[in-house]
């Protein structure tokens, strides 16, 4: 050994060393940091999970929202056309009413019109009579001779 | 108490048929007078012709004209009536000087009016009607 250039006594010192060397340091920092980065990672492990599990609760959010939206959209849309619907059978119902009020009043003007045309004639045809009658009278109490009037009632009795 | 002309004519008629006509009339005449009926006069005339028909059972008939009507028409009337009616008749002809011309045959209620203001006037209704 010694022919080699080994010192072993030197040697069996430097393995004592090492070995004192590597217990203390296996206890005194590779088990700490071997615990450390064991916590490490479970704590990034455990915060990866939340957010996954956070991004899940998200999805089923938005996924949740957009279904109530549709939903809101369909009832508003629902709403609408049964808001149209009546509007319009409204506005048909008041054009109705009104064309029947027209109607009503056109007639009664026309039921108006030809009874006030009944009238005139009639008052026209009374005042025609009367002028003939008026003419009649005077040529019957003025014009007749005493011949006509033996005459006429000659004719009176034959009548009889 | 007022008594009407219907029944001074049948009482007149019955008085002239038994008694004294001149008595009959005075007494008339005194009770008119006591009733201060002489404006029913008329009235009592009339009725005198048409109780003396009912009770002999002739038909009234009076005939209004302008002028006396002549014998022919008279007699033309009468016919006429008499035919239609089976009934011997009355007949009074009454002069109304306003009726132009034509005649006006009254029997009992009814009235046939042949007279031309009466064809002046149903001339004057066709004409309004």
């Amino acid at each position: 050994m010694e022919a080699l250039g080994i010192d072993l006594k030197l040697l069996l010192a430097q393995i004592v060393n090492f070995i004192i060397l590597f217990v203390v340091l296996s206890k005194f920092l590779y088990k700490p940091i071997t615990k450390m980065l064991d916590e490490r990672e479970e704590k990034i492990c455990k915060g990866l999970k939340d957010s996954e599990e956070s991004t899940k609760c998200l999805e089923k959010a938005n996924s949740e929202s957009d279904k109530i939206k549709n939903e809101a959209y369909k009832e508003a849309d629902k709403i609408l056309v049964e808001a149209k619907k009546e509007a319009n059978e409204k506005a048909a119902a008041l054009v109705k009413k009104a064309n029947d009020q027209a109607d009503k009043i056109l007639k009664n003007a026309n039921e108006e019109a030809s009874l006030a045309k009944e009238r005139a004639l009639k008052e026209a045809k009374k005042e025609l009579s009367n002028v003939v009658v008026m003419a009649l009278d005077k040529i019957v109490g003025e014009e007749l001779d005493n011949s006509a009037k033996e005459k006429l009632t000659a004719q009176a009795i034959k009548e009889l | 108490m007022k008594i009407k002309p219907q029944q001074y004519a049948q009482v007149l008629i019955a008085g002239l048929k038994d008694g004294n006509a001149k008595d009959i009339a005075e007494k008339f005449w005194n009770k008119l007078q006591r009733n201060n009926q002489y404006k029913d006069l008329s009235k009592i005339l009339e009725c005198l012709d048409s109780e003396y028909a009912k009770q002999n059972n002739k038909i009234l008939v009076q005939v209004y004209s302008s002028k006396a009507l002549d014998e022919v028409g008279i007699k033309e009337i009468r016919e006429k009536l008499t035919k239609e009616l089976g009934k011997e008749l009355i007949l009074n002809n009454e002069i109304v000087p306003n009726q132009t011309a034509g005649i006006i045959v009254k029997i009992d209620d009814t009235e046939i009016d042949l007279s031309l203001k009466g064809k002046v006037n149903k001339f004057k209704q066709a004409l309004n009607n």
